[in-house]
């Protein structure tokens, strides 16, 4: 169901005003996006779940500086992503430091095919988010800030205090990785 | 640009929603602040910094005479913190001069919000006039700031039976919506219940709800009946009774689209009913979101795909229909091949093949895997012979690994049987 603006505009509002009705509403429209925000970062259920409680309860609390401009749903998401960043470094402190990894990206014949295939089948989103999962934090983080919540390179450099060449190569070599196991997965031709 | 990992994950992933878990929403409720705290903590900041300053309207001599029923209207300005209470007589008496005034009133923050919960307070006066004992007398001097005791307005209300009789006419359900969902969440509250009365809720299916909230789920021809009694006697005071409107879910209307692609039959499946907002798809392993979806059919037979799908006001329904597919959509390969020297039916190469200027593999094993035959050339097809040698009449597997016309690759496989008559 898609929130006309005047919609949310009544429901953002409800919320701010505490109506409990209204913030069970706002709830479940958003809970199943936000969980798939949270899904990308953390595989883990229980763990995602957590993440979730702590950004609604936060997003209640700043939906008064919302100012309607801009997709709502980026807002929110972003609000989610940083939460799940916080998550990382709050278990590993140097969650974002460079790590070396020279397993990826050589180019190898397959991948052509594997472009192909991936154009004639629709990736499903449990198998989508469990090749994720199988990426280093990092990895994980830069892939998903730069794909899904539209942050720029320059934009995650700040973020994870990394600097914006290796947010780029740290893309690049997610997508390697991200390839590599997909490939692994479909485990394609010539089953000789 | 993006690349085909990143459209492919972000196809996958963008619009994917994990299915709502109430289970959820019950655990955040327990840690978000209640509205009811809120408002309690705003009163008592309130009351900390001034105190709340009300106006109130009296009609002099009907208070002196303590017999009809005067309420008290709390207004909410969330704003500034400031709180209106409105005490106005509800009978008219037009020779009689109505006072306004301007009162502070000390709440007792125990008190829930609710209107009747003033009864008790007291009154601190704050202008010409003084309350006292509910009487009503003009001081000398306008501005002086008085205090007096107005004493409790609930004995107002309480001795009068009128009073009360109306106070239960005031009675009423809100939160009640034009139409539910089936099996979709109904919050219902009782408004204006008087102090002395308790209520509780009773559905047509046998439930039973106590207090004024009553939260139950949507059913198809349900009402819900709030009956208000008094705390004192138990004895019935009033009942609302109210019919649950059930809107049925909009369903899908689905056109099938056939279509020859790639020599395999490829189907869409559309919605066409308009009132149809979202649509969840399950179609051949795959799942899909949107309006249509669609797939190949590889084998002949029924294909089941399911719809979970939610309408314009959000309720869900599922459905389920099936594809019937005629012919196995196999690169039109036959079965049997004859490679008796006759002329006929001699070599095996499938037929979809020819007519495709495509590069392919084709392989011949045998039934074990052991490899009998392989050729990338449409005019180099298999006659049924191993190394020279002619093989068993028996039954062979075949595989084409091909780049389609569109530089996609397909695999496909079967079985060829070779009967020499």
């Amino acid at each position: 169901m898609k929130d006309t603006s005047e919609q949310l505009k009544e429901l953002v509002d409800g919320c701010i005003s505490g109506k409990r009705r209204y913030q069970e509403r706002f709830f479940k429209a958003y809970y199943g996006k936000m969980m798939a925000v949270c899904l990308r970062y953390i595989h883990d259920h229980d763990t995602a779940q957590e993440i979730v409680q702590e950004g609604f309860i936060k997003v209640f609390d700043k939906l008064a500086t919302y100012d309607f401009t801009g997709s709502f749903d980026g807002w929110m998401r972003r609000i989610f992503a940083n939460l799940a960043i916080d998550h990382f470094r709050k278990i590993k402190r140097e969650a974002f430091t460079e790590i070396q990894d020279n397993t990826a990206s050589t180019s190898d014949p397959e991948g052509i095919e594997m472009d192909e295939l991936m154009d004639n089948f629709s990736l499903k989103a449990d198998r989508a988010l469990k090749a994720i999962d199988q990426l280093s934090t990092v990895y994980k983080t830069v892939f998903n800030l730069y794909v899904f919540e539209n942050f720029s390179h320059k934009e995650i450099a700040e973020l994870l205090g990394i600097s914006e060449g290796t947010s780029k190569s740290n893309f690049f070599k997610a997508k390697a990785n991200l390839r590599k196991i997909l490939e692994k997965e479909y485990n394609l031709i010539d089953n000789r | 640009m993006k690349d085909k990992i990143e459209k492919a994950f972000h196809e996958a992933l963008m619009n994917y929603e994990v299915p709502y878990d109430p289970q959820a929403w019950k655990s955040l409720q327990k840690q978000l602040p209640t509205a009811k705290t809120k408002w309690l903590l705003g009163s008592i900041a309130a009351a900390f910094f001034t105190s709340l300053v009300l106006i109130a309207i009296f009609q002099k001599q009907e208070l002196r005479k303590n017999q009809v029923k005067t309420y008290a209207k709390l207004q909410k300005v969330t704003a500034i913190q400031q709180t209106t209470l409105e005490v106005v007589n509800s009978k008219k008496a037009p020779n009689v001069s109505q006072a306004k005034s301007s009162i502070t009133i000390s709440l007792d923050a125990n008190k829930s919000n609710r209107i009747l919960e003033f009864k008790s307070a007291v009154l601190d006066v704050r202008t010409e006039q003084v309350f006292n004992n509910n009487e009503i007398n003009q001081t000398s001097n306008p501005n002086s700031q008085q205090k007096a005791v107005l004493g409790q307005i609930s004995p107002l209300i309480e001795t009068n039976s009128n009073a009360a009789i109306k106070d239960l006419d005031r009675i009423q359900i809100i939160g009640l919506q034009q139409s539910y969902c089936e099996n979709s969440p109904v919050a219902l509250r009782a408004n204006n219940i008087p102090q002395t009365a308790t209520v509780s809720w009773s559905l047509s299916n046998g439930k039973v709800i106590q207090g004024e909230m009553a939260k139950f789920l949507a059913q198809k021809n349900m009402e819900v009946t709030l009956l208000v009694s008094s705390k004192e006697n138990q004895s019935e005071l009033k009942t609302i009774t109210r019919k649950i409107a059930i809107s049925e879910p909009a369903k899908p209307i689905v056109d099938v689209i056939f279509k020859e692609h790639n020599t395999k039959k490829f189907v869409t499946l559309t919605n066409t009913n308009p009132n149809i907002e979202h649509i969840i798809w399950r179609f051949e392993n795959n799942t899909f979101k949107g309006q249509s979806c669609g797939a190949y059919l590889t084998s002949k037979g029924l294909h089941e795909y399911t719809i979970d799908s939610y309408d314009r006001n959000g309720c869900f329904y599922t459905s389920e229909g099936q594809i019937q597919s005629d012919e196995d959509y196999n690169l039109y390969v036959q079965n049997t091949f004859t490679p008796n020297g006759d002329g006929i039916n001699d070599v095996f190469i499938p037929e979809a093949l020819k007519s495709r200027s495509v590069n392919f593999k084709l392989s011949i094993f045998d039934k074990n895997g052991k490899p009998i035959y392989t050729t990338t050339d449409i005019h180099m097809p298999w006659n049924g012979t191993i190394q020279g040698q002619p093989v068993l009449d028996d039954i062979y597997i075949w595989t084409v690994t091909l780049i389609n016309e569109e530089g996609l690759p397909e695999q496909y496989k079967g079985q060829i049987s070779v009967y020499r008559p």
